[in-house]
């Protein structure tokens, strides 16, 4: 075998400006390289987030479904009939929103119902706040029905007798 | 001929290497470059062409570090690489075929050349040999490697290996003899 340093000679040899050289392109490959490396794991990160995102939306919004018809379905039945009141009352309310033109003697009994409506309300919301939603004490139940009764009752009459129109 | 194995210090940069710190790798080119370079340069008096050779090999190894086994030198896998490359190099350019003649596949071990005296005036007469003869040349007679590594290198078979090293002594020597009787 011939010794390297030998048969070598120094021309053979990179200068050390030469390595740095070469190390400068070789460094700039391999940063050019992981920077190419690390885009493409970036925008696949975007795309999997954006998935999982939506994922996530659609996942929650079944699951808000699911649990709102549970919650629905699990609550007692006094409490569900307060619902249907509540909502007829407020569909009844949106249909008929204008007070038709009315005599001057029918406009202290409007004055009278309307305050009445207004007593109303109140007592439905205190009492609702009262019972925090929850309370199936079956007094509060038969009251606050009661009171859903009584406006019903004022709102049929006051279409009947013309005092507000559809 | 065996090769050593790597030390404690090649396993740790390679590792680091392999968790992407650049300045591990930098410590590994400052370690083998030169050898690469000095070993590169027999095969084109060009230095840029040298140059290329040796940042193409680095590039490589760097991307292919998680597919080396570490078993043997990180020296030995950039010698590959680089010679690769090259061979790429020539066969894109049809400078040469690098795969040997069937002559030299079949050729017989006993052709091995034994009685080899290097003297220095032989490196010019080096260049004149083709690509593949110094190649194996260079591997066996200067780095050291065995006609196995070299066969490995080349993707030749190790007889083949055998008989170029020995076609490649008898053309030195006969240059050399040729030389000394004109004298």
């Amino acid at each position: 075998m011939i010794s390297p340093n030998r048969f070598y000679e120094s021309k053979d040899y990179p200068t050390e400006g030469l390595k740095q050289q070469m190390w400068n392109a070789i460094e700039q490959s391999l940063q050019h390289r992981s920077r190419a490396t690390t885009f493409v794991v970036d925008r696949r990160s975007f795309l999997y987030g954006i998935a999982a995102s939506l994922v996530f939306v659609f996942t929650s919004v079944g699951l808000y479904a699911t649990f709102q018809h549970l919650i629905d379905s699990s609550q007692p039945q006094s409490i569900r009939l307060d619902s249907a009141y509540e909502t007829a009352i407020r569909q009844f309310e949106r249909f008929v929103p204008a007070t038709a033109s009315v005599t001057p003697d029918q406009k202290e009994i409007l004055s009278t119902r309307q305050d009445q409506l207004k007593h109303l309300d109140a007592a439905i919301l205190d009492l609702k706040k009262e019972m925090n939603g929850n309370d199936i004490s079956p007094l509060k139940r038969a009251r606050l029905r009661q009171l859903y009764t009584m406006k019903l009752q004022i709102i049929q009459e006051m279409i009947e007798q013309g005092e507000i129109e559809l | 001929m065996n090769r050593k194995t790597p030390s404690q210090r090649e396993i740790a940069l390679l590792q680091r290497s392999r968790e992407g710190d650049h300045a591990a790798f930098k410590d590994l080119y400052d370690l083998n470059a030169a050898p690469l370079f000095r070993f590169m340069s027999q095969f084109s008096p060009g230095e840029d062409q040298v140059k290329d050779w040796v940042q193409r090999a680095f590039i490589k190894a760097f991307e292919n570090l998680s597919s080396f086994n570490g078993i043997s030198l990180f020296a030995t896998w950039l010698f590959k690489l680089a010679l690769n490359e090259m061979r790429s190099d020539f066969r894109r350019a049809a400078i040469l075929s690098f795969v040997p003649s069937l002559g030299d596949e079949h050729a017989s071990d006993q052709d091995e050349e034994t009685s080899f005296e290097w003297d220095h005036t032989m490196k010019h007469w080096l260049k004149q040999l083709d690509e593949t003869k110094r190649a194996v040349f260079l591997l066996y007679e200067v780095e050291g490697y065995s006609h196995a590594e070299i066969a490995d290198f080349l993707q030749i078979r190790e007889s083949a290996s055998r008989t170029l090293l020995t076609r490649a002594k008898q053309f030195l020597r006969n240059r050399w003899e040729e030389e000394r009787k004109a004298l």
